[in-house]
């Protein structure tokens, strides 16, 4: 039997919280499958071509049929076998202002026996065939990112480093993961580890999640005794799961601001990931992801192995639905989600969590510069100096002090006992930013079309002029000669 | 001579010396420590919004970043508007003062669209972009590229069969993504 | 229940009660030394700050009514009511309230927009244009029960010999003629206590106690008293190689205002320094300019004057104090403004 390493992660934040994490709510309950009669699936804005057009009502699309490949060249599956029920727009989840194209799809077979859609791998597979898989099968970063996986392994790669500490409170997609699905995980950790080359692995997990940690211990494949790979618990402590900050916890490495990990060489993927990965290997592309429900105004938390477009009313009811009162819903966990304002739409590739909690309504008083939030911060910045800058709409100011670092993990917020929206502000400050680089980039344009053109003009009317000289010489020596003719007439 | 003339003169001739010292000085460290800064228009034509609309009453918005540099009022943008007045004010170590209403007002950023029905292919327009962003040929439909129209509207006027509307350009608006400022989550 | 004492104060109220219930030692103590002047001066420069709070915020078109709820106006006039000379005429401690909420908070934009502590601005004006109201109310300790309280200035005079100079005034007065150790023979130093500042010593150090509560909290973090103890100490201790032309240390410690502005006055947050570094700077420069003051100012206690100072140093203490951000090679220092 195998065993695998385990180190203790010398290294602490410097800040982040360690509150109650609450994960115990959804994890007395079994993982359970849903299988819901309908699905809604929201295409990406970005798509190029219009897949409305390639299908028209009462079509039959079976699942693991590839529906749209969007401009990063994931491909999205069907996720069961379904007829067309309508294309068209309709609000997103976070009920944003621009609507969004949306296919929905009445399921023939809700519960189907499952076959793989495409052709399983044979074992070891070259990077390149994993990075096609990954991207016919839709990998994406199922931790809450999204970001397309094989677009990681485009870069110089040495350190795999699996992301199971799943900081945030009432979050056990993560966990129940782990402890459902270790030898899958190990299975992708294998074929990365040989298809990427690379050198190490470190699999890191907080030190609430003893159980995930056995079944990790239990599944460790032998294969990997050659290798090195090792098994990093830290704290508990949130936002220990934060890309850099989890990076410094089990490597004791800074990322420099200015770079991303993988240019580093270092690769951060969820457990969840890894797990749809191992599928894709077998020929699954990724249909389904396991989807937290939780919060104090669900009734029955738990966790939902859920096909992709499920509605999210109907995955609600199934935890037994909120309790009576006014109750919002967040995409995500209490810390990082946002508020769900259209509950018919479809789960996404990124819906870990589902979190309900009652409406609560707190009066912010003046910042009192009493530094709680900066004590809290896991990056270091001074809240407190970031939101004087920006209710003083010194934005320039904010983005100096380190604005665009902010991981946005709300734990400032928790701690301020003046109730101020800090981390509201600073994603309003960093979108504002954005927008203005937009016009900014806007303006260059147009600024570099419109020399541009007054160079042509210039050069245009430059070469009329000689035209006209030319011209005015030649006809001038016509004119002459006939008022030279008229004058010999005339004598 | 006696001694007052003495001291005058000393004094005059100590205080020659030294602020001559002084400039010299000065010049030297000006000239090591130079900053080289963009020229001035360049840094007013930045703060301008590139819409080249004439509406100032300049051909476009360098003409109006070098008037601005000789001396010409700051107010006179309304695609700008506030935001403009403002970094100009900051920039030339001016007043901010209120728009010129003579120029027009500011309003959403905009774009122009051809309806392509009635066009008759007359390129007038096409003439009259300030940044090439109408596509055609003669006797051919004109079709405008959204993402480079600066909305100065230019073009509505010399179209001899009016198809050319101004409508609102899709303005990146902010994600609505976390809660009004009063709801917090109740982080259990 | 008990445990929430001790939890970490959630809201910006609860943050100035604990202020509150930290002072409430000092306070008791102040009464039993100095007589019942000091409970008269708190309800009379609460009065004070309540109303400029009031005028304050009435006149920033605000609802006054919300004025009072944070605690803060209170707070403000109860460390002036400790500060002020117990036996102060009573026109003293109202106006300490208004122009300390008047102009050092409601002039700026009322709470947290403050860039100097109000409590020792209103002190500083004070000790500058009233000096003798300031400075002569000081009563001999535990007489202040037999002591009647001065309607005006002109009462301070009819009951001199109980009325009179504090510990460091008089090593200031006799240091001309005089070493420090005939000086500690002065009556004063045997009305009781310890002998090193009678009578203000157990007043220091019943606020070292509720300074303790408040570290114990977390409502305060240790750098900025610990780096005013060091300023003002250190350099007590280092002069005193001179012991016969020195202040002792202890006396420094214990007598005039040091503990309480340990704990009480270079801790605000709103006018102080923000990081723990910076917040260690900030004591350490107020402790030393409070020593200067001590030593060769004008004044027999420069804690005010110390404090403005370093508040007005505070954007400066905040820049180059910043914690490096993870992942950026060096702090940022400096600001951007007008150079982008």
């Amino acid at each position: 039997m195998a065993e695998c390493r385990i180190i203790q992660s010398p290294r602490r934040l410097a800040g982040g919280l360690q509150r109650a994490d609450g994960k115990a709510l959804s994890l007395s309950q079994p993982l359970m499958q849903m299988n819901p009669p309908v699905l809604q699936l929201a295409l990406p804005d970005t798509l190029e071509d219009t897949p409305l057009e390639r299908w028209s009502i009462g079509d039959q699309i079976e699942a693991g049929q590839p529906l749209f490949t969007t401009q990063e060249g994931i491909t999205q599956a069907c996720p069961r076998t379904a007829t067309v029920e309508s294309v068209g727009t309709g609000k997103t989840l976070s009920g944003s202002p621009t609507p969004c194209r949306l296919l929905n799809l009445t399921v023939v077979d809700p519960d189907p026996p499952r076959q793989p859609s495409l052709t399983p791998l044979p074992a070891n597979p070259d990077g390149r065939t994993l990075r096609q898989r990954a991207a016919d099968a839709g990998i994406v970063g199922l931790g809450g990112g999204g970001f397309p996986a094989h677009l990681k392994w485009q870069h110089r790669l040495h350190t795999l480093i699996v992301n199971g500490a799943e900081c945030e409170p009432f979050l056990t997609a993560d966990e129940q993961t782990m402890r459902l699905r270790a030898p899958a995980i190990w299975d992708a950790v294998v074929a990365l580890m040989s298809a990427l080359s690379l050198q190490r692995c470190v699999l890191v997990l907080e030190d609430n999640k003893p159980e995930a940690l056995a079944a990790l211990q239990a599944a460790y494949p032998s294969v990997l005794d050659a290798q090195d790979v090792c098994i990093t618990v830290i704290q508990s402590q949130y936002p220990s799961g934060a890309e850099r900050q989890l990076i410094w916890l089990a490597l004791g490495l800074e990322i420099a601001t200015t770079t991303s990990p993988v240019e580093h060489g270092i690769v951060v993927h969820n457990p969840v990931t890894l797990a749809a990965l191992a599928d894709a290997l077998h020929g699954y592309p990724l249909t389904d992801r396991i989807v937290t429900v939780t919060g104090p105004s669900i009734v029955t938390p738990g966790t939902f192995q859920t096909p992709l477009g499920t509605p999210i009313d109907l995955l609600l009811s199934q935890a037994g639905g909120l309790r009576p009162g006014h109750h919002n819903v967040f995409h995500g966990g209490p810390y990082t989600g946002w508020p769900i304002s259209n509950t018919a739409a479809g789960v996404r590739a990124t819906t870990a969590c589902l979190y309900a909690a009652p409406v609560v309504s707190q009066t912010p008083s003046p910042c009192i510069r009493c530094g709680a939030c900066a004590e809290v911060c896991p990056v270091h910045l001074q809240p407190q100096q970031l939101f004087a800058a920006l209710t003083h709409d010194q934005l320039d100011e904010a983005l100096h002090v380190g604005l665009s670092q902010c991981l946005e993990c709300g734990a400032c917020d928790v701690v301020c006992p003046s109730n101020l929206s800090l981390t509201k502000t600073f994603q309003d400050g960093i979108q504002d930013h954005q927008l203005q680089q937009a016009e900014k980039q806007r303006a260059d344009r147009a600024r570099t079309r419109f020399e541009a053109r007054n160079q042509r003009l210039l050069k245009r009317s430059e070469a009329d002029e000689t035209r006209r000289a030319v011209r005015r010489e030649r006809s001038g020596s016509a004119l002459d000669r006939i008022r030279a003719a008229r004058a010999e007439e005339t004598h | 001579m006696n001694e007052i003339t003495i001291d005058i003169i000393a004094g005059v001739i100590a205080l020659t010396a030294l602020t001559t010292a002084g400039g010299l000085l000065l010049q030297t460290l000006s000239r090591r420590f130079r900053v080289d800064g963009s020229p001035l228009v360049a840094q007013i034509d930045a703060c301008l919004p590139q819409t080249q609309c004439g509406q100032c009453g300049h051909p476009g918005c360098r003409p109006y970043a070098e008037a601005i540099a000789s001396g010409e009022s700051i107010n006179k943008c309304p695609p700008g508007g506030r935001d403009t007045i403002e970094a100009l004010a900051d920039l030339l170590g001016k007043e901010p003062i209120p728009l010129d209403a003579a120029h027009g007002i500011t309003e959403l950023p905009k774009v122009a669209v051809i309806d392509e029905t009635v066009c008759i292919g007359c390129t007038k327009c096409i003439v009259a972009c300030p940044v090439d962003a109408i596509l055609g040929a003669a006797k051919l439909m004109h079709t405008v590229i959204a993402d480079e129209c600066t909305g100065c509207d230019l073009c509505l006027a010399p179209c001899p069969v009016d198809c050319i509307a101004l409508v609102p350009r899709s303005w990146p608006t902010r994600d609505i993504k976390s809660t009004d400022s009063r709801e917090v989550i109740a982080r259990g | 229940m008990l445990w929430r004492i001790w939890a970490p104060p959630q809201s910006t109220r609860a943050v100035m009660q604990s202020v509150w219930i930290a002072l409430i030692p000092g306070t008791l103590t102040s009464v039993w030394v100095f007589g019942p002047g000091v409970l008269v001066h708190l309800v009379l420069a609460g009065l004070g700050a309540c109303l400029a709070e009031v005028i304050g915020r009435r006149a920033r078109g605000l609802a006054a009514t919300q004025a009072l709820q944070d605690g803060s106006t209170l707070l403000t006039a109860w460390l002036l009511a400790l500060a002020l000379p117990p036996a102060a005429p009573l026109w003293l401690p109202f106006v300490a309230g208004l122009i300390a909420i008047g102009l050092g908070k409601q002039l700026y934009g009322g709470l947290g927009q403050n860039p100097v502590n109000p409590a020792m601005l209103a002190y500083a004006i004070l000790i500058v244009s009233a000096p003798v109201a300031m400075t002569t109310g000081w009563i001999v300790p535990f007489q202040g029960w037999s002591t009647p309280m001065p309607l005006t200035g002109i009462g301070v005079g009819a009951v001199d010999g109980l009325t009179g100079a504090t510990i460091l005034d008089l090593y200031r007065t006799e240091f001309r003629e005089l070493t420090a150790p005939e000086i500690a023979q002065h009556p004063l130093f045997s009305v009781g206590g310890l002998g090193i500042a009678p009578g203000v010593e157990w007043v220091a150090l019943s606020h070292l106690l509720g300074g303790g509560f408040l570290f114990a909290r977390r409502v305060i973090r240790w750098q900025a008293p610990v780096g005013f103890l060091v300023g003002l100490l250190g350099l007590a201790a280092f002069f005193a190689i001179d012991p016969d032309n020195t202040v002792p240390v202890l006396t420094h410690a214990l007598a005039g205002a040091t503990l309480f502005s340990a704990f009480f006055i270079v801790t605000d947050p709103v006018s102080g320094a923000t990081s723990p570094r910076g917040q260690w700077w900030f004591g350490l420069g107020a402790g030393v300019i409070t020593y200067l003051i001590r030593t060769y100012g004008l004044y027999p206690d420069g804690v005010a004057f110390a404090v403005l100072f370093m508040n007005f140093m505070v954007p400066l203490i905040d820049q180059y104090t910043r914690p490096r951000i993870h992942g950026e090679s060096r702090s940022i220092r400096g600001s951007v403004r007008g150079r982008s």
